[in-house]
């Protein structure tokens, strides 16, 4: 695991005293860690029930969308470690580069609605709000609005 | 690339690990996170090559630099397929075609050697169009008067070959040496790209891509016509053309 933006902080500040600023951002994130190594731990331990779910949910909503498949499902529960890490690191970075960025070019590659995949990661959430604290969504909630933020149809689209 | 009606997934950019690359410094060597060996060449190798080969071969350096990107792709493109069949858990030729062009994509992308697109041509079907923004060899060699992308011409071949399972050559058609603003290929059967590249040379000005395109698409008119006036006019004693599995 890779705390991009920290160790940039470290890297920069190789020869000179941290300022107040990097202290202030260092000590709210390690105070922060725990309930996200809860999230990572939740959602590892969840990940199977989490895609039998959500395949069933999936069928049961929208039986006429045969798009989505059980490995589809198997791939949207397992973005969840993309980003849990970047819960963990505390950076959208992460997310951007290996999940987003791609997803929205191969969505508009394969010609596939994303508001399909919105779809999907709508019932995810509902499945996850079931499962998690509060204190675990509020950690992860950055991230999902990122996520959802780029599957409208317009950021889509722009990568074609 | 092969068409395939198989199921959309989502697994995300293979590459966009923090350290794909990483290296050793105690060892001194940088290896991808499945231990292939990776070098990087600097510019100055690279241009150092060039001339090496201008200098050995003469004008025959330009068929030895893009039979070097084919050797390279072909060996390239059988590794990452190998990857991306593990990553994906199924045949990596199996996946949708706009997921394999984005994989791809990203590939040239974490290696450094541009932004690739491609898509298939409309009118003429067996041939694709491709493009590399911010590719290495015209950035390096500046001005010339001839495309100098030859690396990239003989990997994307290579790449379209083996992923299509039959030879296919790929021929620059713009380059940013010559002005344009990016590398554009025409990939397409080897014979066919032949054809295309001997009347390519034989133009003044250097034809645009589109041209080239152009052509194509009135050469296979003609193929096809030429064939089906021919099977007009077969001698009614000659046997049907049987069909060979």
């Amino acid at each position: 695991m890779t705390n991009t933006w920290l160790t940039e902080i470290i890297h920069t500040a190789n020869e000179r005293l941290f300022n107040d600023e990097e202290l202030a951002r260092m000590l709210s994130y390690y105070s922060s860690v725990p309930t996200r190594l809860k999230l990572v731990e939740e959602l590892e331990r969840q990940e199977q029930s989490l895609t039998r779910a959500l395949h069933k949910e999936l069928q049961r909503r929208y039986p006429q969308r045969t798009i989505y498949t059980r490995r589809l499902a198997q791939d949207l529960v397992e973005s969840l470690r993309y980003i849990a890490r970047a819960v963990l690191a505390d950076d959208l970075r992460l997310l951007r580069y290996r999940w987003i960025e791609h997803m929205r070019a191969a969505l508009a590659a394969c010609d596939v609605d994303p508001q399909w995949i919105a779809d999907a990661y709508a019932v995810l959430r509902e499945l996850l709000q079931r499962q998690l604290t509060r204190s675990v969504w509020e950690v992860l909630d950055p991230a999902w609005s990122e996520l959802n933020d780029s599957l409208t149809r317009g950021l889509v689209a722009a990568t074609r | 690339m092969p068409e395939s009606a198989s199921p959309l997934r989502l697994k995300g950019n293979y590459f966009a690990e923090p350290y794909y690359f990483r290296t050793d410094v105690t060892t001194g060597v940088c290896r991808t996170p499945t231990g292939v060996r990776i070098c990087t060449l600097p510019p100055d190798f690279l241009l150092g090559l060039r001339d090496a080969l201008i200098y050995e071969c003469g004008k025959s350096y330009r068929t030895v630099l893009k039979a070097a990107g084919r050797r390279w792709g072909s060996q390239w493109i059988k590794r990452l397929d190998r990857e991306w069949t593990a990553y994906y858990q199924q045949p990596f030729r199996e996946l949708p075609a706009g997921l394999i062009r984005v994989c791809l994509a990203d590939a040239f992308a974490a290696h450094g050697y541009g932004k690739l697109d491609y898509t298939r041509s409309d009118e003429a079907p067996e041939f694709w169009s491709a493009e590399i923004g911010d590719s290495l060899f015209p950035a390096l060699v500046g001005e010339s008067d001839r495309p100098v992308d030859l690396l990239m011409s003989g990997l994307l071949a290579a790449i379209f070959s083996y992923l299509h399972g039959q030879t296919m050559d790929c021929l620059q058609t713009e380059c940013p040496s010559l002005g344009a603003e990016r590398s554009r290929f025409l990939i397409g059967p080897a014979p066919r790209i032949a054809e295309l590249e001997a009347w390519w040379e034989a133009t003044t000005p250097l034809p645009s891509h589109e041209q080239v395109l152009q052509q194509a698409v009135a050469t296979q008119h003609a193929q096809t016509n030429g064939q089906t006036h021919r099977e007009h006019h077969l001698p009614h004693s000659q046997p049907p053309l049987e069909v060979v599995s």
